[in-house]
């Protein structure tokens, strides 16, 4: 067999460092890229992840949130309502926050005083409320999904979340945090 | 050259990074940025501009509740 011509090992190492290069680019898309899933729809969590994905997306990094179970109600359109279905249903809904507004501090709730305390002192102090935060979101394009499954299992239906939310599964989130460089769950 | 100053003084976080953010995307290669801010956060935070944004800190000074610093575009 002939010996490898310089032309071919030149041709290869070509083809080499063009994959090289592929895969380096796809690595820095992948660094600039958050992902968080929210499983609470605790107040505090809630200001937690909108913030970090609020700064991420104004620092140029591309953002994707993903609200799962309790998580679900963050995503809530306090104008639409779709009829219950079940008397399950319908005790779900009463029992959960109807919307962003409506979740509760996880810790010093104190029948709804500590939450309202915590948000008072936050106006004082200059900070956004939860609902400034996401309209801060979907002014920066953040993505927002959430869990299909769980959307019928608290109770209520894909039409009752805001416009521009997306469903998806299991499948989803991993594929979303598998192109992120950060993923956090929260 | 430009030289821009942004005041982020009664803003708390995150409202202070971001409007600085959003600032720098508006700036040209070698323009800088004065910004003052009295959120407490602000004084590490403000490295991010390095991390995330191509910029350099040219200046940062700390007194009392006030951070000051200067970003320049690179």
């Amino acid at each position: 067999m002939p010996a490898e011509s310089i032309e071919d090992k030149i041709a290869k190492l070509e083809n080499t460092v063009a994959s090289l290069t592929q895969y380096v680019e796809a690595q820095k898309e992948k660094d600039n890229h958050l992902t968080i899933i929210l499983i609470s729809n605790d107040y505090d969590k809630l200001l937690l992840a909108f913030s970090m994905a609020v700064t991420a997306a104004s620092l140029g990094m591309k953002v994707a949130l993903i609200f799962t179970f309790w998580g679900i109600c963050a995503l809530k359109d306090k104008n639409k309502k779709d009829p219950r279905k079940s008397i399950i249903g319908k005790l779900m809904s009463f029992m959960l926050p109807s919307n962003i507004e409506q979740t509760k501090l996880s810790k010093m709730n104190m029948f709804g005083i500590g939450t309202w305390m915590m948000k008072k002192l936050m106006k004082q102090n200059g900070m956004p409320s939860i609902t400034e935060l996401l309209q801060m979101a979907n002014a920066l394009d953040i993505k927002l999904l959430a869990c299909a499954p769980t959307i019928d299992v608290i109770g209520i239906t894909k039409n009752e979340l805001l416009s521009g939310v997306e469903a998806g599964g299991s499948a989803t989130f991993l594929s979303e945090s598998y192109l992120a460089g950060i993923s956090w769950v929260i | 050259m430009t030289r821009l100053k942004l005041d982020c003084k009664g803003l708390g976080c995150p409202f202070p990074i971001i409007k600085i953010a959003e600032q720098i995307q508006k700036l040209k290669t070698g323009d800088l940025l004065d910004i003052e801010a009295d959120d407490s956060a602000c004084q590490l935070d403000i490295r991010a501009v390095e991390i995330f944004m191509n910029c350099k800190l040219v200046n940062v000074s700390v007194e009392g509740k006030i951070t000051k610093a200067t970003i320049e575009k690179k």
